[in-house]
């Protein structure tokens, strides 16, 4: 789906997924890799298979889209302990293969302690604000910010409940333009989500299936 | 001859009563205190002495606490000093060793219990200590108990669990004699009774003849609870003691004047509280059951409403409250400081709680068994009638008031179902014995297989159960897992941060999710529902504790609160909020109106019932026992079908979903569905083609279940049940309070761990056992399957309704309700109600004694 934010266009893409076009820059956040590893590490049973998910997902979308750089707004990691060699070999390979030139992350609350391994993998570390073509982006959205440029962030996960009938409800991800600033839904595949009651003049767009749709508010 | 009651074991002679020294001093101690031993209780000593096991069927206030504690304390009597680990010389030592438990299932009667117990010990001049053990035990007595027990401990079976976690038990539990469970029926059947159930076994393994006997209340299958407390063993002897009912029950009616109305459906609210007031006000001590958290505060706030200078004297207590609010409430009702509670089934329990005069039951109690217990509550001393009053809160409730006490008279109570082999439950054993000590295979196995629900446990359940602790249970899936360590056959637990963890989820396996509500100075006042929670927004008012609280802020795990002024903007709901009525009851409900409908019986003075049953049979049918009454109505509206099981609510929700699928499926048409206790409705656009002659063929036995799944939204109700199993076997962390911060990188709700599971690892057991669950608890899969054989070989008879009937209009006010808010609803429900009312006064005369709904909620 298309959308004009001052005068700038994006793509929005149902995994959670920002492309804009003019930069030909692939933007996402919270992917969290390497969460089920760093549950399974302190005795939880969760089943693997997420990651990889997120990761084939980048993947495709990177070759589909064929970006300059893919930025990611925060929390590629989810703790460093999740950041397994198993998991630092498939980077290295994404990376490396040479379908993007740039890869950027802009670091999130929990890529703490990861920076220097996923340096070493090839990830550029950017500062916690960067400000390109006009456009601000960083992990975490700013609740006192009172510029009208654009701050494009991650970090809520932020879902919207939908009513499919009188009893069944639904939960999906959404990319939620609050004010000046867009936040992106999680890019992961096993990330958990919350639910965010938007205000008048905000702009919902919600991730079902494979569409995204934008939601009257 | 004497008993050990050391560890040798009784040596299985029989002995002839009286030869027990201790007993005589028992029974000197008895009469000197004024008290006559009942024969029962007599009967439960000498059994005890004579080495049986026991099971004590006695309702609250009978002397079922001395029944099961002065065996032991005379078998100890008996024994020879030397054995005793205490010489009675005048040189006292310690007190002897841990040699007896008495678990209790909550926490808030431990006090109390131990007050019971004390006074006993006391009494006979033991020098045994005592002392409790619970989730409120400060943390450095808990571990002074570890190494150097009291002779005798109150405990939780949470505290249980925990304390068999530390390595230390296998000294704790070696001089072990007795284990007393207190309220057996109020665990068996779930999954505390469960984990009590794995921690006996457990026991049995440290102390070997330790003697277990159970108090419970009167239940239909007390084989069942015997078995599930002595555990798989056939060489343990046992008995079932019953206090004979000496109880008398007095039961009143508090129905609306023939001037106020009554109504068919809806609610009839607070139209009674002037005379629940009055009656309050002749008693000294009062005690108002509501069946949810909300019509308890509903009615509290009402009644002080109404009078004001009460206020100080009454409170309310429920679930949700904080325990130090609710054992305030406890205290001071035992002090008689306060004239009347308002009150869940939070206060169906208790020891020696201070009895009260009287009871009142607002709303329909739905369940034998319930209406003893708390008609019990009151004149809750041995000989003393128990008085309750019944406030229906609309008209098919009175016969089932009727029924409840027709069963009553003829004890027929409801039966406990049995929760088989649960591996959730299993799986926390597991690891929790991975804790204490390394074990094998087949050490495991032994042990657990003692416990009665797991009986049966195959060995590649057990496999399995020990593969996911160990490795995941597919190595592809959990490559960086181990929660406990495999080596050399031998299942242990090594890492310390594991240990810690699991040892908080121990005693989790009781709570709900749920969010503390404290004021903005630190007082915790209780906890709502997650749920709940999420949806409020800052300054939304609610009822909690009997205060109106506005919310602040929702941080932290923590609804932080200040009081506030007006009205409620949002009703805080509670799980379990509503009780399907038994199938004792239900069936009795069948049966009685069976029996009005064919005038041999009149109900004594409730003339609503009997004039609702003649209009019910000139506007329709009442049907017999054996007999399935279907009604059709179609008006502007739509086309409705109502069919009437009387088989509870889940089971009319089940039927519901699986008819509306039929015939869905057969011609593509949608329903909605409303159900209640009796029956439920199907509502379409347009009439089905159903033939309605042959309507039986509909709810056939075949593809029962396969139709079922298609027709439920099964997954989100597997979803929901999982979040228990998840938390139980571990896959999330509550966190303990003031660890949230730490932990955040592992939190994960169980909806999410359902969804990777379902995703990655198809397969799983747990995701089997949350699909069983719903079959089981959700649907009643087995009382469905009866209700479908017990219909197909039923007369069925059909009525083409012009308006609608007392069965049906209850149902239509269930269908209605989910479309509309609340106020409108009883707004709804009295238009609606008017015209019929009116064509049933013509048909019947004036004098009838029905009426509106007064309100919606």
């Amino acid at each position: 789906m298309e959308v004009d934010l001052q005068g700038n266009a994006f793509c929005f893409h149902p995994s959670g997924a920002l492309y804009w076009r003019k930069t030909r820059s692939l933007l996402l956040a919270d992917l969290h890799l390497g969460k089920e590893s760093v549950f399974q590490q302190s005795g939880v049973a969760i089943p693997s298979g997420a990651t990889n998910a997120t990761l084939r997902v980048l993947r495709t979308l990177v070759q589909a889209w064929k970006p300059d750089r893919v930025i990611v707004l925060g929390d590629l990691l989810h703790a460093k302990i999740g950041l397994t060699s198993a998991l630092e070999q498939e980077i290295v390979a994404l990376v490396g293969e040479g379908i993007c030139r740039e890869w950027m992350l802009i670091p999130g609350n929990h890529d703490r302690g990861g920076i220097n391994a996923l340096q070493q993998c090839g990830w550029q570390i950017a500062d916690e604000f960067v400000e390109y073509h006009g456009v601000e982006m960083t992990h975490a959205p700013d609740s006192e910010r009172n510029k009208s440029s654009l701050l494009i962030s991650g970090h809520l996960h932020p879902s919207v409940r939908i009513s499919l009938s009188v009893r069944e409800k639904t939960l999906l991800r959404c990319f939620w333009l609050h004010a000046s600033q867009l936040i992106l839904p999680a890019f992961g595949g096993w990330t958990g989500t919350k639910p965010i009651s938007p205000a008048s003049g905000d702009r919902v767009f919600a991730c079902a299936d494979d569409e995204v749709i934008e939601l009257a508010t | 001859m004497s008993l050990d009651l050391t560890g040798e074991g009784p040596t299985g002679q029989p002995v002839q009563p009286g030869q027990y020294a201790g007993l005589a001093s028992v029974e000197e101690w008895m009469r000197k205190t004024g008290q006559e031993p009942f024969d029962w209780q007599r009967r439960a000593w000498s059994d005890y002495c004579d080495g049986f096991d026991g099971l004590i069927l006695a309702s609250t206030g009978t002397g079922k606490t001395k029944g099961a504690w002065l065996g032991p304390l005379a078998q100890w009597l008996d024994q020879p000093v030397a054995e005793s680990h205490w010489s009675r010389g005048p040189r006292r030592r310690a007190a002897p060793p841990l040699l007896a438990l008495w678990i209790t299932p909550l926490r808030a009667l431990a006090a109390d219990t131990c007050q019971a117990l004390q006074e006993c010990i006391e009494g006979l001049s033991l020098p045994w200590s005592l002392e409790q053990r619970t989730g409120d035990t400060s943390s450095s007595t808990k571990s002074r108990q570890r190494h150097s027990p009291p002779t005798s401990m109150v405990i939780t079976p949470e505290s249980l669990t925990l304390l068999l976690s530390y390595p230390e038990s296998l000294q704790t539990f070696s001089h072990l004699r007795c284990v007393v469970v207190d309220e057996w029926h109020e665990l068996m059947g779930t999954k505390r009774g469960i984990q009590t159930e794995l921690a006996l076994a457990r026991l049995r393994e440290l102390a070997p003849n330790h003697q277990r006997w159970g108090l419970s209340a009167t239940i239909g299958n007390p084989e069942f609870a015997l078995s599930s407390l002595i555990g798989n063993d056939s060489a343990r002897r046992s008995t079932i003691l019953r206090s004979p009912s000496t109880k008398a029950f007095e039961f009143e009616l508090l129905a609306p004047s023939s001037v106020e109305r009554f109504p068919w459906a809806g609610h009839l609210g607070l139209a009674m509280l002037q005379q629940v007031i009055d009656t309050i006000e002749k008693a000294r001590t009062t005690l108002v059951f509501a069946n949810t958290r909300n019509q308890a505060e509903l009615w509290y706030q009402s009644i002080l409403k109404a009078r004001p200078d009460w206020a100080g004297r009454i409170a309310v207590h429920h679930g949700s409250l904080s325990n130090e609010i609710r054992s305030w409430v406890e205290q001071a009702l035992r002090q008689e400081r306060l004239i009347a509670v308002v009150c869940t089934s939070s206060l169906d329990l208790g020891v020696d709680f201070a009895p009260v005069d009287q009871v009142i039951q607002i709303g329909s109690p739905k369940g034998v068994a319930r209406v003893m217990q708390r008609a019990g509550r009151s004149g809750h001393r041995p000989g003393l009638p128990s008085r309750m009053t019944f406030v229906p809160s609309h008209a098919l409730e009175l016969i089932e008031w009727e029924a409840a006490r027709r069963a009553i008279s003829r004890s027929a109570v409801e039966a406990r179902t049995e929760l088989a082999k649960p591996l959730d439950c299993l799986v926390q054993h597991a690891v929790t014995m991975a804790l204490a000590a390394p074990y094998t295979r087949s050490m495991l196995a032994n042990q657990v297989r003692q416990a009665f629900a797991y009986r049966e446990l195959s060995d590649e359940e057990l496999d399995w159960v020990l593969e996911f602790v160990t490795t995941g249970g597919s190595l592809h899936a959990y490559p960086d897992y181990h929660r406990v360590a495999l080596d050399k056959e031998q299942y242990q637990v090594c890492d310390a941060r594991i240990a810690k963890r699991h040892r908080i989820a121990i005693g989790t396996i009781a709570s709900d999710l749920s969010i503390q509500v404290k004021t903005m100075n630190g007082r915790a006042i209780g906890t709502v529902e997650e749920s709940f929670a999420s949806k409020l927004k800052t300054g939304d008012r609610f009822l909690l504790g009997g205060k109106l609280l506005e919310l602040v802020i929702l941080r932290d795990g923590t609804a932080w609160v200040r009081r506030s002024k007006g009205a409620p903007t949002a009703v805080p709901r509670w799980m379990g909020g509503r009780m399907p009525l038994s199938s004792e009851l239900a069936s009795g409900v069948r049966a009685l109106l069976s029996e009005v409908a064919s005038g041999t019986r009149s109900v004594d003075g409730l003339r609503a019932i009997s004039d609702l049953v003649r209009i019910q049979q000139r506007w329709s049918h009442i049907p017999s026992m054996g007999e399935v009454l279907v009604e059709t109505c179609t008006n502007r509206d739509g086309h409705s079908c109502m069919v009437y099981p009387f088989e509870g609510r889940s089971v009319s929700e089940g039927l519901a979903a699986l008819f509306a699928h039929r015939v869905s499926r057969n011609e593509g048409i949608s329903f909605s569905i409303a159900v209640n206790d009796y029956g439920f409705m199907i509502h379409s656009d347009r009439a089905p083609s159903v033939d309605w002659e042959n309507i039986r063929d509909w709810f056939s036995t075949a593809r029962l279940e396969e139709d079922l799944h298609e027709s439920l939204n099964a997954s989100e109700m597997r979803r929901r049940v999982f979040r228990d199993i998840a938390r139980v076997s571990g896959l999330i962390h509550q966190g303990a309070p003031g660890q949230a911060k730490s932990s955040r990188h592992l939190q994960a709700s169980s909806s999410m761990v359902f969804d990777a599971l379902q995703q990655y690892d198809p397969e799983n057991r747990l995701l089997l056992q949350a699909s069983d669950e719903v079959a089981r608890d959700q649907l009643e899969l087995e009382r469905m399957r009866g209700a479908l054989q017990r219909m197909q070989e039923s007369a069925w008879v059909v009525r083409h309704l012009t308006r609608w009937t007392p069965f049906s209009f209850p149902l239509y006010v269930e269908r209605i309700r989910d479309r509309i808010s609340s106020e409108s609803l009883a707004d709804r429900v009295r238009k609606a109600q008017a015209p019929l009312e009116r064509a049933a006064m013509k048909e019947m005369g004036t004098e009838l004694s029905l009426g509106v709904a007064s309100d919606g909620g």
